[in-house]
């Protein structure tokens, strides 16, 4: 079993996921919190923000991406590079049509 | 022409099918049916897809009949309509996106990499049994009232102005897509994962390199369509309205989803096709492919570059005319990398030791005619000659070029080329020759009158036209009856060698990639023990050094 | 391994003489088993944020759109719940990543507690959904031929509309607020749909999990299904500031 144990994966300790669970409650009070007052163009981009900020998180840590094989982490370097090209070309055509409108 | 032939087939009469290979391994239908042998399962599809072309070949036959005469008379206008929205669902959904990766693909990939199945059989059979309740869905939705809304559910015709079963259908379709996600994640784990000692990215097969593309497409575009495909329906059930401008819905957003998956989807149909082309015309040129890296990577190319041209579907739907610009521009990028493949396809022939076996004349059919089928693609992409052209027979013309007379001649090559490999047995050399020829010539008579219509402004899905466009489409039909003999004939010989054909040897083509250094029909394991990778793809002298040390060992 | 013939057989053996009961046959060794199942399983998690990311783009462009009568429906949710879900969510994955520990860990007891919490939770999620979703039924705010306006073009009717301070909608800009529900009910529903398929893998493996299967060093399948789990749970992440908290002040 020696071979076996070479190749278990990386065990992540439990306070690490403790650690991030309170992160990821603290980010829901503060995306509470951020809603209730009026900060214009920055409400959404403070929420988002802070969603990405969690996203984050459990990924590396929860998800174990941190400690994965280098083509897992590829496929969510795959999924942001055509997250952003759904939207990126999308949004691109839906502002491109009332060009100088707004 | 010369009668050269590289074919070696082993002296007939002593000659024998190995004992134990993955057909006999195991017997009864259940041994099929629960089988995790990627063999058997590329099989089962190939089974299957005739089946569904065989449907879809029927009602293309029924739309050419209907378009023999200028007044509708044969099928009246709606049955016409669901007619071709039927062909146009099998064709793509349930014959083209599966029909290489899941069946050549299926069975060759694990070999040419050296591995003894995919990295995960189970979920290679569950695709299989996705697709036949995709496509048994599908043929129940034609069977109960079919549906009219053409392959493309355009909204709001497709959620509001139709009463076919746009439900069954786009289920299906949702169904089927599991299926292709499946064997594309299955075969990006598998080329990950899976190669053999001494296998590099740089010594696989360029069709392992143009399947990983394609799987890399369905992987990831897939699932927007299911995205549409969901808010389509939702749409017509519950009465959600993202899609309906009287509420406030854009239909154009689900063109922008939908053409997002299916844009990509025609890469999905090519890329394996063209995989195919370059294992044929290495091996019948006794040369490696010219520029190696460069036509691995363009299939790369073409799979990125395919996510970013969707919207030249929608120029003339009313989309910003920046965005017209832009997608134009990006369009003609996606030419780059495809003509990277013809020439250098091209440069493969040249001082090449061509012989003309069938696969090969497959092969030629379909640089010639995906060559006009890409060309017409840049009119197309063109937003000027776009608006003239798009909606006319002429883009009809030009993706059948692509996918027909491009992606039907691959599959075929490829099937004559693995078929010894596939069944242990040759089909007859002479007769198969000549189905090839005539399915270029029906092919052409058949397609290319569509062009000259399209330019005349004949428009795509209708069932009446003026007369005066009669001749071309005469000849249109006519030269579909002939395509339809060409199809016919390689079902029955091919049939027709699975007991009567010769023995085809381990290795009839002298051909380098491992699935053919191994005994056909091969092993369920595929190789009696692993084998290594110590030589590049497409080294015809290192097989010329192995057969002359078989030689010496055995003298 | 039963299905392979001798000669196949016998190369295995000497190459690997550790030969684990847990190796499917097609695999040389274990790690190579174990990346090709990790990046399977990425990859099919790829396929459901490009999924999940049609449904963000529609939620986008109406958005933009229609800003005012996204703004008046989202009042119509009750943040509070919303928030609750949230952090029922997160403590669910919590326990799903002690699972996968505990797997790891090789104890039994623990990880069937986690699973078992994790299942509550996640059926607690589901009611407090399904309350809000009830809610919304009856106040005709579900999308189809019994869509009512009443809250938006008359927000003194409506005791939710009227705490959230809301003013009239013109007739034009209220009849949007149901593009807002259709989204709402699609992305919502999609995500508790993956979290019931999620809960029906977790019964499965919780029975498992008794009978010893995963903690006898082959973790595979809980580090799989945690991950899945913990993908739905960031799909709550964004769902929960874009759905319930446009612009609450």
């Amino acid at each position: 079993m020696s071979e076996h144990e070479e190749h278990t994966p990386h065990i992540v300790s439990p306070l690490v996921y403790l650690y991030v669970y309170l992160a990821l409650v603290a980010g829901v009070g503060l995306q509470v919190l951020a809603s209730f007052h009026n900060l214009g163009i920055f409400n959404p981009i403070l929420a988002v923000g802070i969603a990405v900020v969690q996203l984050v998180l459990v990924v590396l840590f929860s998800m174990h991406l941190k400690y994965s094989p280098r083509m897992s982490q590829l496929c969510v370097g795959a999924g942001i590079f055509m997250l952003a090209t759904l939207w990126g070309l999308i949004l691109l055509e839906y502002y491109s049509r009332a060009w100088g409108s707004w | 022409m010369s009668s050269a032939t590289i074919i070696s087939l082993p002296d007939q009469s002593t000659a024998r099918i190995p004992k134990t290979n993955y057909l006999t391994k195991e017997n009864g239908l259940l041994s099929w049916l629960l089988t995790q042998d990627h063999k058997r399962i590329g099989l089962l599809y190939l089974m299957s897809i005739s089946v569904f072309f065989f449907i879809g070949g029927c009602l293309a036959g029924l739309i050419r009949l209907e378009l023999l005469t200028p007044q509708s008379d044969l099928l009246a206008t709606d049955t016409y309509n669901k007619v071709f929205t039927m062909h146009g669902v099998i064709m793509i959904f349930f014959f083209l996106v599966p029909s290489v990766p899941a069946t050549l693909g299926n069975f060759f990939l694990p070999m040419m990499l050296g591995a003894r199945d995919l990295a995960l059989p189970k979920m290679n059979l569950a695709s299989w049994y996705l697709y036949m309740a995709g496509g048994i869905l599908a043929l129940y939705a034609m069977i109960t009232g079919g549906v009219d809304t053409g392959w493309t559910f355009t909204t709001p015709l497709s959620t509001h102005y139709v009463n076919t079963n746009v439900i069954t259908t786009g289920l299906a379709i949702f169904i089927a897509g599991f299926s292709s996600i499946f064997t594309g994640l299955n075969f990006i784990v598998t080329i990950h994962k899976m190669r053999c000692p001494g296998m590099t990215w740089f010594r696989m097969p360029l069709f392992v390199w143009s399947n990983y593309a394609a799987s890399v497409l369905m992987v990831l575009g897939t699932p927007v369509l299911a995205t549409a495909l969901i808010l389509v329906v939702l749409e017509r059930t519950v009465g959600i309205g993202v899609f309906d401008p009287t509420k406030g819905g854009d239909p154009l957003l689900f063109q922008h989803l939908f053409w997002f998956y299916s844009h990509p989807a025609v890469y999905i149909m090519i890329l394996p096709g063209m995989g195919v082309i370059s294992e044929v015309i290495s091996t019948f040129s006794r040369k490696r492919v010219f520029g190696y890296t460069a036509v691995a990577f363009s299939s790369v190319a073409i799979a990125v570059f395919g996510f970013f041209v969707w919207a030249h579907h929608m120029f003339i739907m009313g989309i910003s005319s920046y965005a017209v610009l832009v997608f134009s521009l990006l369009t003609m990028l996606v030419a780059v990398p495809s003509a990277i493949k013809i020439y250098n396809w091209a440069m493969t022939l040249y001082k090449g030791s061509i012989t003309f076996e069938t696969p090969m004349l497959y092969a030629f059919g379909f640089m010639g005619l995906f060559t006009i089928g890409g060309m017409t693609g840049v009119f197309l992409g063109t937003s000027g000659t776009d608006i003239h052209l798009t909606e006319t027979y002429f883009i009809v013309a030009h993706f059948h070029f692509v996918m027909v007379g491009g992606m039907l001649m691959a599959f075929l090559s490829g099937l004559h080329f693995w078929w010894p490999k596939m069944t242990g047995r040759m089909y007859p050399e002479k007769i198969s020759q000549m189905a090839a020829v005539v399915t270029f010539i029906g092919f052409n008579l058949t397609f290319f009158p569509q062009f000259i219509l399209g330019t005349l402004g004949m428009p795509r899905r209708y069932a009446s036209y003026p007369p005066e466009f009669q001749v071309l489409n005469v000849f249109s039909t006519a030269g579909a009856s002939i395509l339809g003999v060409g199809y016919l004939l390689p079902v029955l010989y091919l049939t027709w060698s699975l007991k009567y054909g010769k023995i085809a040897g381990d290795n009839p083509w002298q051909a380098t990639g491992l699935e053919w250094q191994t005994q056909s029909p091969p092993l369920t394991e595929n190789f009696s023990e692993l084998p290594i990778m110590d030589h590049e793809a497409y080294d015809y002298d290192w097989l010329e050094r192995q057969k002359a040390k078989e030689v010496a060992s055995v003298g | 391994m039963s299905d392979s013939p001798a000669i196949a057989h016998g190369t295995l053996e000497a190459v690997h003489p550790e030969h684990s009961p847990h190796l499917h046959h097609q695999f040389e060794s274990i790690k190579q088993q174990a990346d090709a199942g990790n990046l399977a399983m990425w990859l099919f998690l790829l396929t459901e944020v490009m999924f999940f990311g049609g449904l963000f783009t529609v939620y986008m462009v109406y958005r933009n759109w229609y800003y005012p009568a996204f703004v008046a429906a989202s009042h119509q949710l009750d943040w509070k719940l919303g928030a609750i879900n949230s952090v029922l969510l997160i403590t669910s994955s919590l326990t799903m990543a002690l699972g996968v520990w505990s797997a790891q860990m090789r104890r039994q007891g623990a990880l069937i507690l986690c699973l078992v919490l994790t299942f509550v939770l996640g059926l607690v999620f589901l009611g407090i959904k399904g309350g809000e979703y009830k809610e919304k039924f009856e106040k005709h705010h579900f999308p189809g031929a019994n869509y009512s306006l009443q809250s938006f073009v008359n927000p003194s009717s409506d005791p939710v509309a009227m705490a959230a301070g809301d003013k009239p909608l013109p007739l034009d800009t209220a009849r949007k607020t149901e593009v807002y529900f259709d989204l709402y009910f699609a992305m919502t529903g999609m995500h508790a749909l993956h979290m019931i398929i999620g809960m029906g893998i977790l019964i499965f493996m919780i029975f498992r999990a008794k009978a010893g299967a995963y903690t006898t060093g082959h973790t595979a399948y809980v580090e799989y299904f945690g991950l899945y789990w913990h993908f739905v749970d960031i799909i709550w992440i964004f769902l929960f500031p874009l759905l319930y908290l446009i612009n609450r002040h």
